[in-house]
């Protein structure tokens, strides 16, 4: 087990990068300063999370074409990217409550990872 | 255009350009003033755009009809750029109709295709002044006093571009208008989403929404189509110019409207509808002021769906551009991680998040 690990690592450099750099950059550079702290908190939060893979959430939607262990998520993403194309979740039912619940759970745990404030302050709002 | 935003235009452009540039346009200019002799004094690269370069002159004239110190802007296409939207001369040939409509823009001046020039084909149009920064325009009162007079006056511009009709013989280099835009739209939207090495489901899924709930189409018109804050000029409150003409299309207004009030360019001013800057009610007032029309909640978010699609799309061609080794830039990368926050907003408005 590496000490400190991936996240923990990302976290030093990017306070160092903020707190001891950032002041030192001149203001044409300070937008590139921001992107790579930006970056580094993605990567961090990223390395860190342990969610469920999307290949095991689409399975649940398409048990028959996706089975969870054995596919990959792009795989399973294209499989029920072609589904709703060919418009097997048209009718309103079951089999499409379904897949907007997944929907929704793979872009909460995208933006728990990517934008973590917008995945909290959104809940149950509609714009 | 905008001296506000961030930029990666770096300063060192500038020397080099000047050495370049400076005598040949000097010559350009005193030709094309009548009469007069041109002398740039000062020339700096505007933010703002990675397609195209806009480039602040002060230029001196010495007799003739633009005696005086002019402010004009030279926009010409990146050097480092592929051809991604219509040519310089074709959006200057937008930009005069527009302006001929009576749309606040810049007043456009010349056209040069003589690549002897600058080595690139360029216009040139009046300064407006003022900012674009849309941070800014949402949240700083002083900038924006009146925000309801603000959006009567975007309405009112809008209204004037959508008053323009197909055909028109100067504008016949654009695509010839579809009978059904948005159907027309969806099945470009899935040809982008075939090109991509990934797919994505939420996306997909929005398209699907749009093609179930497609309005029955209406008459084209002209439309900008990225019509939003950040792309319009605001001095002392008032519209002073509006930019980036290279997407205009013919097409259904209404996708104007949704793209202008989608969550996504309200830069965090929720409660702002239209842009971050004020109500939807007063920008449908303005613009029913020169055309009168409204656009119902339900085709508003219909066309607000449409615009997180379309950007969704954007984002993640941006960051592919990134990833396929085609332009490194971690703002590209980035721009990768921002589709999850458009696919929640595709979600939300569809009523499934």
């Amino acid at each position: 087990m590496n000490r400190p690990d991936a996240p923990e690592l990302l976290a030093a450099a990017r306070a160092t990068l903020m707190n001891d750099v950032l002041p030192s950059v001149p203001e044409h550079l300070r937008y590139e300063v921001r992107m790579i702290a930006s970056a580094m908190g993605i990567a961090a939060r990223e390395a860190a999370a342990q969610i469920q893979t999307e290949a095991t959430l689409f399975s649940e939607v398409l048990p028959e074409s996706i089975a969870g262990s054995s596919i990959s998520s792009d795989d399973a993403r294209r499989t029920i990217a072609a589904a709703i194309r060919a418009g097997v979740f048209d009718t309103p039912g079951a089999q499409q409550q379904k897949l907007r619940a997944v929907l929704a759970k793979t872009v909460y745990n995208a933006l728990m990872i990517s934008n973590p404030k917008a995945a909290q302050s959104s809940e149950g709002q509609r714009s | 255009m905008n001296m506000s935003q961030n930029s990666l235009a770096s300063h060192q452009d500038i020397p080099e350009a000047l050495q370049g540039w400076q005598r040949s346009l000097e010559r350009y200019f005193s030709n094309v003033v009548l009469n007069g002799k041109a002398t740039i004094n000062a020339m700096k690269r505007l933010s703002g755009g990675a397609i195209q370069e806009n480039w602040l002159l002060s230029v001196l004239v010495q007799g003739g009809d633009f005696a005086g110190e002019n402010k004009w802007v030279l926009r010409t296409d990146s050097s480092s750029v592929v051809q991604v939207s219509m040519s310089r001369g074709h959006e200057y040939a937008v930009l005069k109709a527009v302006y001929e409509a009576g749309v606040q823009v810049p007043a456009p001046l010349w056209l040069c295709n003589d690549l002897d020039v600058i080595g690139r084909e360029f216009f040139v149009m009046q300064a407006v002044s003022g900012t674009a920064a849309g941070h800014r325009l949402v949240k700083d009162d002083s900038l924006v006093p009146d925000r309801s007079a603000l959006c009567r006056e975007l309405g009112r511009n809008l209204a004037k571009l959508h008053a323009i009709r197909p055909p028109r013989e100067s504008l016949a280099f654009l695509p010839a208008p579809e009978t059904d835009p948005a159907r027309s739209i969806i099945k470009q939207y899935l040809d982008f989403l075939d090109e991509l090495p990934q797919a994505f489901p939420v996306i997909e899924w929005g398209l699907r929404w749009l093609h179930t709930n497609k309005p029955n189409p209406i008459e084209s018109c002209l439309i900008h189509r990225d019509f939003r804050t950040g792309n319009f000029m605001v001095d002392r409150g008032s519209v002073s110019g509006i930019l980036d003409w290279e997407f205009t299309a013919w097409g259904d207004w209404r996708e104007d409207i949704g793209w202008l009030t989608a969550k996504c360019w309200r830069f965090g001013n929720n409660a702002n509808v239209a842009g971050g800057i004020g109500g939807v009610s007063d920008l449908m007032a303005g613009y029913s002021d020169i055309c009168p029309r409204e656009i119902s909640s339900e085709e508003l978010r219909y066309w607000q769906v449409m615009a997180h699609v379309r950007w969704a799309i954007i984002a993640v061609q941006q960051a592919e551009r990134h990833l396929s080794g085609q332009q490194h830039s971690l703002e590209l990368a980035l721009t990768g991680r921002l589709v999850p926050e458009l696919e929640r907003n595709i979600l939300t408005l569809i009523g499934d998040y």
